[in-house]
């Protein structure tokens, strides 16, 4: 393989990378402030992109906006969801806690799909937007500007995330919440509403990611438990609690199926899993986990 | 302030607390003493609101707080320091003190209330932007009362605050908390180190296996035979 088309690679899967890292660090939040692995946080991309992509169809609107305006949309989805399915769970015993949580959560994914496959089964299955921006070219290597415009707008969100985390009192009270529940019971924060706050924001990111999808890929009713899966393999391998570990194992397991992909693009999920593997067998607690 | 009325508390089927009633009088430091698994923790929880007690009342200033869920309980100042701290040990020293202060109505006396705690904690200051986690056992100890003094407390409840404290810093402690109940803080005292928790104390009481086994005033409690052997090591 010649130098420029590796450079190239590599350039593509950063990019792609990135916004696997934006949905996984909305995973890993909802995982460490309620301790629920939410299995359908796939479907919220999922049909966050679908919805993006039927106002973008009816409406010919700006799809960058449409993903400004859906994803808060979706904060209120997941805010909801924890309100509705998750929080029935809080009172039960730990062990069948979490064994109702992957049940509910695994049966709110098959529901959206099914849900998704429904209403897009009479016209063609994958769903992207039409944008086309000029790609620029630096001497032999091509850079595709949309992928750049959404790496760019990615970035945004994770500094607006950790902003949020560090600089106002909700956001230290989520941080709060993920280091020691009960500290922050008794400190006078309302626990449960910070679950359901949680859940929102990382659906929100989901969602917003389910837009960058479709503008710069496309989405399709049964790509979210895969994703899920790809996610989650992105937490454990960025280490659980780090946002920036998150974000470097997104990067990590875009680059790979970036790679591979350009041999067979069927390996790209035996990647991810590998890749996990390699580094819990030289750092068991992830990348940056402590 | 406060009245526990033969509250009763268990975990799952077991029971732990039999029908404990107790009473912290305003400005008050009344101390909790017992061996270990004699129910204290257990019984602050319960007043914190962790815990639903099976049966008994718990009233404060009057009016019965069952209801209410432990963040509006913290809102009408009951707050508790745990045992072991529970700090957030990636957030620094300040943010842990901010926290304290969460509750919207607590905000706006928030630098005030800080400048409280460094007077009363020096080292808290110079330790400000360090992660809580890597504090020693008594900053740590000195952050969890420092947090618990931002939330404006009127009763404060402290879980073994001199525990695994090197004997010097015990005192300091025991001194922080009479300060801290000069400024009007009303205090329930919960302690292994049974002389010193009374000799500070208003009022005691002796809780053995989840019952009531004396109450008084802490003279009293100190000559008690029976006490003397048990807990006081004399």
């Amino acid at each position: 393989m010649d130098t420029t088309i590796l450079v190239q690679l590599v350039i593509n899967g950063i990019l792609l990378g990135g916004v696997y890292a934006l949905a996984a660090i909305g995973l890993s939040l909802i995982f460490g402030v309620s301790g629920v692995l939410n299995l359908a946080h796939g479907e919220f991309l999922m049909l966050s992109g679908f919805l993006v992509f039927v106002l973008h169809d009816t409406f010919q609107w700006d799809p960058f906006l449409l993903v400004a305006l859906v994803a808060p949309l979706f904060f209120l989805v997941g805010y909801a969801f924890e309100k509705a399915l998750i929080r029935p769970l809080a009172a039960r015993k730990e062990h069948v806690r979490l064994a109702s949580a992957v049940l509910v959560t695994l049966g709110a994914a098959l529901i959206a799909e099914d849900f998704a496959a429904f209403f897009s089964q009479d016209v063609q299955f994958e769903k992207s937007v039409d944008l086309f921006l000029p790609t620029l070219v630096i001497g032999e290597l091509y850079l595709p500007s949309l992928k750049l415009v959404v790496f760019f707008l990615v970035m945004l969100l994770i500094l607006a995330l950790f902003l949020f985390l560090k600089f106002t009192f909700l956001g230290l009270a989520v941080q709060a919440v993920t280091q020691n529940r009960q500290g922050a019971m008794l400190n006078g924060i309302n626990t449960t509403r910070i679950n359901a706050i949680a859940f929102g924001i990382g659906t929100m990111l989901a969602a917003a990611a389910g837009g960058f999808e479709v503008i710069h890929s496309y989405v399709a009713p049964n790509i979210g438990l895969p994703l899920t899966m790809k996610y989650l393999c992105v937490i454990v391998m960025g280490g659980l609690g780090s946002f920036v570990g998150v974000a470097l194992g997104g990067i990590i397991i875009g680059l790979g199926e970036s790679i591979v992909g350009f041999f067979h693009p069927a390996w790209g999920q035996t990647v991810a899993y590998l890749l996990l593997v390699g580094v819990l067998l030289i750092r068991p607690k992830g990348l940056l986990g402590t | 302030m406060l009245e526990l009325e033969a509250i009763s508390v268990s975990y799952g089927d077991i029971p732990v607390i039999f029908g404990l009633s107790l009473r912290v009088k305003a400005g008050q430091i009344v101390s909790l003493i017992g061996g270990n698994g004699a129910g204290k923790t257990t019984t602050i929880n319960t007043i914190s609101g962790m815990l639903r007690p099976t049966g008994g009342d718990i009233r404060y200033e009057g009016a019965s707080i069952l209801d209410l869920p432990p963040h509006d309980r913290v809102a009408r100042g009951i707050v508790q320091v745990p045992e072991g701290r529970m700090l957030f040990p990636k957030l620094t020293v300040r943010e842990n003190l901010k926290l304290g202060a969460f509750q919207p109505a607590l905000r706006k006396g928030l630098g005030r209330r800080m400048e409280e705690v460094w007077e009363l904690f020096p080292r808290l200051r110079e330790r400000m932007g360090q992660q809580a986690g890597t504090l020693s056992g008594g900053e740590q100890q000195m952050l969890a009362i420092g947090r618990g003094l931002m939330s404006a407390p009127r009763l404060l409840l402290l879980d073994e605050p001199s525990t695994g404290l090197a004997p010097v810093l015990v005192a300091e402690m025991f001194r922080a908390i009479r300060k801290i109940n000069r400024r009007g803080v009303s205090i329930l005292l919960i302690e292994q180190n049974a002389v010193q928790a009374l000799r500070c104390a208003h009022h005691g009481y002796v809780l053995e296996q989840g019952h009531l086994f004396r109450e008084g005033l802490p003279e009293a409690l100190l000559t008690d035979a029976h006490i003397k052997a048990a807990y006081l090591g004399i």
